[in-house]
């Protein structure tokens, strides 16, 4: 029993290497089929950090009074710092909003030299306020509509309430829709993967006969086959990360620049995920290949 | 050895019989020559005896064993008790000699020191000692066939079918191949040769019956060709 098993894997591994290209192309079509589907799940990574992103950037303005003193202004700001759905306060004086509204317009001559001729500093002073997260956004705004302070002049979140909504109806539609393209593509890449194990096996049709002709038993007529599949799948498996983490790495610094954060790294995302994702893809192109080996197999064994 | 009672088989789609109740009996050791034209069940009769094709009507008995109704688990240890060999050699392309000879006993678990003894003595028996390690594509037809009769020989089995062995192989080669299949019958192995070579089954003096129609219609203990 023991030297049938071992002489299973050594005809397998013989068959992969003395059918040697047709074993590369085989683990190449795996490669590129696997590569695919992660470059759907980099797609989902990327998508869900850029609504993360948005929901983050929903923050909450409070406008004070433009001669309020500072020392009333700090002490609301605390107040509301101690807010358990709040992550920050930034409080931006009257003389940092006129900085910032002379930087965000510094192409634009005519308003800079509207502002110029007031002589004065119209802007107001403000309390920017980040909740910890989008989920408690709205009971933030809650808190502080029933906030009544009057150095308040303005508070502006009424708005908030409904972009967050509509950001998680659409965030919502997005995943659907995005779920149902992944099973498409998921279940058409299982396919090609199916049809190339089948074509493979295919070329193996007069060795098949032979085996059967010699008077190999089932298990013999098709383990070799079997484990090949499986094999191929693992092969595939180790190039594909050696491939897959480079390019991930080369991705990276673009995210960064483009997200203004170092808080998406796929190459540590992937790697924190290491077992479900390439494991799951390992159990998954395994399975098919087992069952794509046995199909065929049975095929030209009936002979 | 071999024995159809009232064999009959008809092919799916067709109105004729390729056996119509064909009644054949080969005794052990000896060297039969089956003839005649082509679509006359010569290739069915190999087919019935080795488990490929099943009969409609009949039996057959090998070696005492009714394989009439033979199923798909038994069929491998058929296969091993039969040497088959045929006109396009049947070797496995992407193996040595040795490694295809070797690899009939491989497949019924036979133990590595065994196969070492046996698949190189069996190789010296075809003549074949030196070209243990060459690839069917690296030899010619003839010492391909030997390959395979060699293979067909490891089991040492009671009962060697050859089904137009010489048929791809030149006159030198194919005289070759017959010699050694009566080398092969001396040793007490009942041949069957199936074949459409005149020359051949002249030369051999031997017990030749001929098919048509799926029926015997000459039987003789030192036949000829008679088609």
């Amino acid at each position: 029993m023991l030297i049938s098993f071992f002489r299973i894997i050594k005809f397998s591994l013989q068959d992969i290497f003395r059918n040697f290209w047709l074993s590369l192309v085989t683990i190449t079509i795996l490669i590129l089929a696997l590569f695919s589907i992660n470059i759907i799940l980099i797609v989902k990574v990327i998508g869900q950090e850029a609504i993360n992103v948005v929901k983050e950037r929903i923050d909450v303005n409070l406008y004070l009074n433009a001669e309020t003193d500072e020392k009333l202004i700090f002490e609301l700001k605390d107040k509301i710092s101690q807010f358990t759905q709040v992550k920050e306060v930034i409080y931006i004086s009257k003389k940092e909003a006129l900085k910032q509204f002379q930087n965000k317009h510094q192409d634009n001559p005519e308003i800079l030299k509207a502002l110029k001729e007031l002589g004065k500093n119209p802007l107001t002073p403000s309390l920017i306020i980040k909740p910890k997260n989008a989920e408690v956004g709205t009971e933030l705004t809650n808190e502080l509509n029933k906030l009544q302070d009057e150095i308040i002049i303005s508070k502006n979140f009424t708005n908030h309430k409904i972009m967050l909504e509509k950001i998680n109806t659409i965030t919502q539609k997005i995943n659907n829709i995005a779920v149902i393209i992944s099973i498409i593509f998921i279940l058409t890449t299982l396919l090609v993967i199916f049809n190339s194990i089948r074509i493979s096996i295919y070329t193996h049709k007069r060795e098949i006969n032979i085996m059967r002709l010699v008077g190999a038993s089932h298990s013999f007529v098709y383990m070799p086959f079997i484990l090949s599949g499986v094999l191929y799948t693992f092969f595939g498996m180790i190039l594909l990360t050696m491939f897959f983490f480079p390019f991930l790495n080369f991705l990276n610094p673009y995210l960064e620049s483009f997200f203004v954060s170092d808080g998406l790294n796929l190459a540590k995302h992937f790697k924190d995920n290491f077992l479900n994702i390439f494991g799951v893809e390992f159990l998954a192109v395994s399975t098919i290949n087992i069952l794509a080996s046995f199909l065929a197999v049975r095929k030209y064994a009936k002979i | 050895m071999i024995k159809f009672i009232n064999a009959s088989k008809q092919y799916p789609g067709s109105s004729n019989l390729v056996l119509d109740r064909l009644n054949l009996h080969i005794r052990p050791g000896e060297f039969v020559s089956i003839v005649g034209q082509s679509g006359t069940g010569k290739t069915t009769l190999v087919k019935s005896l080795i488990g490929e094709s099943n009969l409609d009507g009949g039996k057959i008995l090998v070696g005492g064993w009714d394989i009439t109704n033979i199923t798909q688990k038994e069929i491998p240890y058929l296969r091993r008790q039969i040497g088959v060999i045929f006109q396009d050699f049947k070797l496995l392309l992407k193996k040595t000699l040795l490694e295809n000879i070797s690899f009939a006993l491989q497949v019924c678990g036979q133990a590595p020191k065994k196969i070492k003894m046996i698949a190189p003595h069996v190789m010296k028996i075809v003549g074949l000692e030196n070209k243990q390690d060459r690839y069917p594509h690296e030899v010619s037809g003839g010492e391909q066939q030997r390959a395979a009769i060699a293979r067909a020989l490891v089991h040492r089995p009671k009962i060697l079918l050859a089904d137009e062995p010489t048929g791809n192989l030149d006159a030198i080669n194919a005289n070759e191949i017959i010699e050694l299949l009566l080398r092969i019958n001396k040793f007490g192995t009942t041949v069957v040769l199936v074949t459409h070579n005149k020359e051949i089954v002249n030369r051999l003096q031997k017990r030749v019956i001929t098919v048509d129609s799926g029926r015997i219609i000459s039987d003789q203990e030192k036949g000829r060709y008679v088609i």
